[in-house]
């Protein structure tokens, strides 16, 4: 019986529905897609590196004992000192699993794992050390010292080791390893390197408290190798801890703005329905009905409806998460604590809104007022900011919903930035000739693979320039270079300025940032390319901003001319009184800049990039220095010739650019769908609460309205009077939104995250653009729809 | 010119257009200028209904109104609020006055719709005439009711409107500051020229009219 009486307004518990619905959608989708792309990279760092691995050091026997017998433990290997070969380097015995070698960086070249226990897995320079015959192969038999017995004992050569690219280290050296199989041999006595990997991806903090006492990622006092990657996205090292603070603080931030958001919708529609319904209430009230019991059964059937629509919102959020993450071809992962604890939460708050239910009728005073029409400019105006001013309080909902839109989508920009952070991308060149570091390949510990390696370079260097294939070579030569406070743009001081340290750095007076500086060569087609003057000799081109840093165009000014000094590789005359080598000094002139060149160095952020002639590098960094460069356009059949080149790619490797890329881009892409629907969720909020705002705040000032139309104000007029008054209550939900981005960006800056900077000020203002754009558009729209309404029910207030 | 109101066969019927409520009935009325006319007639016989056709707050269902020769009855949304705001003056039972704003700002809401600065000396004479010149800074719920109402008076006159419309001015007033609310309306009236159409079940005050018309069931008795 009472809850008939609630029919006539059951549009407004379905609108009250589709507002949890959409509020639940939102934080759910969004917790989803989070989490599944977190728990994705994880599992990708695990299938690449293991699961968490350790390394400790000079352990006693016990404690062997103890992590061998650890429920956590999948795996140990042992690693001992055997000998030392040459000066200073040391070559470690390594007792291993075949499948722990396996993601090891150590690779095999040729031959197999070791399978009984006299054969052993040796670098190519260590057997043509050992081996007495002409021509030193797989299957030689060398002398080495037996761990066990101490003597000089022959083994059986079963393959050749050589590092790869993997972020497990065994040991310390690279390259200077040999190994045994763990399962022919048990070495017992004294141990230098114990290594473990646990089962699982629980993090067993007591097997490295018991085993490095003091030992704590906090600190970063790394004594042991540990798996960063792994590490950092489960939140255990410092960074790890902050990243996920960010992770988990943004998801809040979403979750929080959502449902305040939504709670204010609900409250909306709330006023509406107590409105429409104060007739209904008041005359059961005079037949005498129990007004408390009336009041629950309102409250019960509004919760109901409300509870379906978070149900709802929670189904398609999951469905949303799931199209999402299959899109981006990720296993699922349901945040399933994170989205308990949110809906509990909502639920409490929608109830709280809901109980306050009497409190919604109050009515607004109106107190003294100054006189406003005088002269004849603006009265109108003067009269829609008086009503806007009266009825703020009708309106706040209105404004905190524009505040709440731009907040949310700076929220979500920010952790979508976040998650996606990533440097100038390399895609105009579509290969990369991937060369190690020298250090793995030292040229006087393996003069035979050094020169493996560089004749290998050069022969794929000779033939990709036979075919008419200009490189385009990475930065080899890195260096720094102190950019004055003088050269920095305005804007790129205002980016350093918003950490503190970049705040405290600038606020003296001769300040100067050290950017590490990259000398890349280019050849003439690239500079013609890039719609330049060929370069003089010792011409050079400069980025004109810092690596990383995007939009950041121009950033650098006055550089134009200047010199940048640096030593070549080449030497002239006679060495000096030690025998060093005596380099000469170039002199580059920066003779153009670039806002944007083909490639970017393989560097961190924070790098500058000076452009020079390919001969001339060629020349002052010598021919026979390798680098690494990239190749555009090569033809399948040229891809192939080169991988055969390089054979086993050992330390010298042919990327594809766009298979990288397109990972990237493909994850870049869902996220700025995410953040597109996120601004059209946003919208509906906004179109949502603006429509009850017209229908409650309006409604209930039909008297004003049917007496202005009394008296002859026109139809345009009075949607005039009303969208004014809507356009204040945008501009001040406008005004607070910025305010609050604000503070809560300079929050971040200067408490959360002092070291980034990569949050710019632009993603404000594009999402504050938007929403203030869009809320003129929905302003528009309703003034038409409303325009079309008849007025004959006016004319029954009067 | 003898400005006046006609009304030739004027029908009005309220709800759907197949069985509706006949309001007014095959009303024929001529109003002209400078008359003080009263309506009188029980309640629900239509006498709002009246007014509002010939302010153009409604449609009539058949017949046309002139005012002077213009038919109102054919104008559309902007013609007919031009047409009130510069022609006709409206004071209501329940005096309506913008709760947002002040005295004065109420008196001077009608130059604002037409886009005209204030005329303050002509306001200031109008207040001292109403003897509410010392209330223009107060809100109108500081203001009593037959004050309220002298502020509608005030407000209907102030764009000099030929027409003034008052349905039931005095319905909310005891029956003394009714008699002088009326007294001031019908003598500003007179001084000015305007027409004057009031509405009242008080036969005391359709006396002081011209001319009293009686309306029955939505017909001129
Ligand atoms: N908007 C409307 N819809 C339907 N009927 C109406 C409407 N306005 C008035 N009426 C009816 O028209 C008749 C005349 O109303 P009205 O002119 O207000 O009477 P009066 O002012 O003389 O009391 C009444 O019976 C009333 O019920
Ligand atoms: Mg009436």
């Amino acid at each position: 019986m009472i809850k008939k009486s609630f029919r006539p307004n059951r549009k407004y518990m379905i609108w009250a529905m589709i507002t949890a619905f959409i509020a639940t959608l939102i934080f759910i989708a969004f917790g989803v897609i989070l989490e599944s792309y977190r728990n994705n990279q994880l599992d990708q760092s695990i299938d690449l590196y293991g699961s968490y691995h350790f390394c400790f050091h000079g352990l006693t026997d016990e404690q062997i004992d103890y992590v061998n017998h650890h429920d956590a433990v999948e795996q140990t290997a042992l690693v001992r000192n055997i000998e030392t070969i040459g000066k200073d380097y040391v070559c470690n015995c390594m007792c291993v699993n075949e499948s722990l070698f396996d993601i090891s960086e150590y690779r095999m070249v040729e031959g197999r794992f070791p399978q009984a226990a006299n054969e052993v897995l040796v670098p190519r320079w260590f057997l043509e050390q050992r081996s007495h015959s002409e021509n030193p192969q797989v299957g030689d038999v060398i002398e080495m010292i037996d761990p066990i017995s101490g003597e000089n004992e022959p083994k059986v050569v079963s393959g050749i080791v050589c590092s790869g690219y993997s972020n497990i280290r065994l040991t310390a050296h690279h390259g200077t390893s040999v190994f045994f199989n763990e399962d022919t041999i048990q070495w017992p006595g004294e141990v230098n390197v114990l290594y473990v990997r646990l089962k699982g991806t629980d993090f067993k903090e007591d097997i490295v408290s018991s085993l490095v006492p003091g030992f704590t990622y906090e600190s970063e006092t790394i004594t042991c190798d540990s798996n960063d990657e792994i590490l950092y996205l489960e939140g255990i090292t410092k960074d790890g801890k902050r990243n996920m603070l960010r992770y988990l603080g943004g998801y809040l931030a979403i979750m929080i703005v959502t449902v305040l958001l939504s709670a204010i919708l609900i409250r909306n529609v709330l006023r509406v329905m107590m409105q429409k319904m104060h007739g209904i209430f008041e005359i059961y009230f005079v037949l005498g009905a129990n007004m408390s019991e009336i009041n629950r059964t309102f409250i019960k059937v509004l919760y109901t409806y409300c509870f379906c629509g978070e149900l709802l919102g929670m189904l398609l959020g999951l469905t949303i998460g799931l199209g999402a993450s299959g899109l981006l071809g990720f296993t699922l992962y349901v945040p399933v604590k994170m989205i308990a604890v949110s809906l509990i939460l909502e639920a409490l708050f929608f109830f709280v809104i809901l109980l306050r239910v009497k409190e919604y009728n109050r009515n607004i005073r109106l107190t003294g007022a100054r006189t406003i029409f005088r002269g004849k400019h603006f009265m109108f105006v003067r009269f829609a900011l008086r009503n806007f001013m009266t009825y703020h309080l009708k309106k706040v909902v209105n404004i905190l919903a524009i505040a709440g839109c731009v907040v949310l989508l700076f929220v979500v920009s920010l952790v979508v930035k976040d998650q996606t952070k990533q440097q100038d991308n390399n895609d105009s060149y579509d290969y990369y000739l991937q060369m190690d570091l020298y250090g793995v390949v030292d040229a006087s510990t393996y003069p035979a693979e050094y020169e493996n390696l560089l004749s290998k370079w050069k022969n794929v260097r000779d033939y990709c320039i036979s075919k008419g294939h200009i490189p385009y070579y990475d930065a080899f030569f890195v260096d720094h270079y102190d950019i004055t406070k003088q050269n920095m743009s305005k804007e790129l001081q205002h980016t350093y300025a918003r950490t503190a340290q970049g705040a405290a750095a600038l606020a003296r007076t001769n300040a100067s940032f050290q950017c590490k500086l990259a000398i890349m060569a280019i050849g003439p087609e690239a500079v013609a390319e890039m719609g330049m003057d060929p370069l003089p000799e010792h011409g050079a081109i400069l980025l004109n901003r810092i690596t990383g840093k995007h939009n950041m165009e121009g950033s650098l000014s006055g550089m134009e001319g200047a010199v940048i000094k640096k030593e070549a590789l080449r030497t002239e005359g006679e060495p000096d009184e030690f025998g060093n080598p005596n380099y000469i000094d170039v002199e580059f002139q920066i003779c153009n800049l670039a806002d944007n060149i083909p490639v970017y160095p393989m560097l961190e952020e924070d790098t500058l990039c000076l452009l020079i002639d390919i001969n001339e590098y060629l020349y002052l960094y010598g021919h026979d220095y390798a680098s690494s460069f990239y190749l555009k356009h090569l033809t399948e059949e040229e891809v192939n010739e080169i991988q055969g080149m390089l054979t086993d790619q050992t330390h010298i490797r042919l990327l594809n650019q766009h298979e990288v890329l397109d990972d990237i881009t493909h994850v870049h892409r869902l996220m700025w769908y995410g953040m597109m629907t996120m601004f059209i969720l946003g919208i509906l909020f906004v179109y949502s609460n603006m429509q009850l705002q017209n229908i409650y705040e309006f409604d209930s000032r039909k008297n004003e309205f049917a007496l202005l139309n009394a008296m002859g104000i026109s139809p345009k007029m009075l949607q005039r009077l009303k969208s004014l008054e809507t356009a204040f209550a945008i501009l001040f939900g406008w005004l607070l939104g910025l305010l609050l981005c604000q503070c809560l960006n300079f929050v971040l800056y200067h408490y959360v995250i002092v070291e980034d900077e990569w949050i710019r000020l632009e993603v404000i203002w594009q999402s504050a653009v938007l929403i203030g754009a869009v809320s003129i558009i929905i302003m528009l729209v309703s003034a038409v729809k409303n325009k079309s309404s008849k007025i004959d029910w006016i004319l029954k207030e009067l | 010119m003898n400005q006046n109101i006609r009304l030739v066969d004027v029908s009005k019927l309220y709800g759907t257009s197949g069985g509706g409520f006949p309001a007014l009935k095959h009303v024929n009325l001529t109003i002209p200028k400078g008359e003080i006319c009263a309506i009188v007639g029980a309640s629900g016989a239509g006498k709002t209904t009246l007014l509002n056709v010939m302010s153009c707050l409604t449609d009539v269902t058949e017949g046309e109104i002139f005012f002077d020769d213009t038919d109102i009855t054919k104008m559309n949304g902007k013609e007919a609020s031009d047409y009130r705001l510069h022609n006709i003056g409206f004071v209501f039972q329940k005096y309506q006055l913008m709760p947002t704003l002040n005295i004065h700002d109420n008196i001077c809401l009608p130059y604002v719709l037409a886009k005209e600065s204030v005329d303050e000396a002509y306001v200031t004479q109008l207040v001292q005439n109403l003897g509410i010149e010392s209330e223009l800074e107060k809100m109108p719920d500081q203001l009593s009711g037959g004050q309220q109402q002298r502020v509608a008076i005030a407000r209907a006159l102030a764009l000099k409107p030929s027409v003034i419309f008052a349905d039931e001015p005095t319905g909310n007033l005891d029956s003394q500051n009714g008699f002088k609310t009326m007294d001031l309306l019908i003598s500003c009236a007179k001084e000015l020229g305007h027409t004057l159409v009031f509405v009242t079940h008080n036969e005391t005050l359709a006396a002081m009219a011209d001319r009293k018309i009686e309306i029955v069931d939505g017909e001129i008795a």
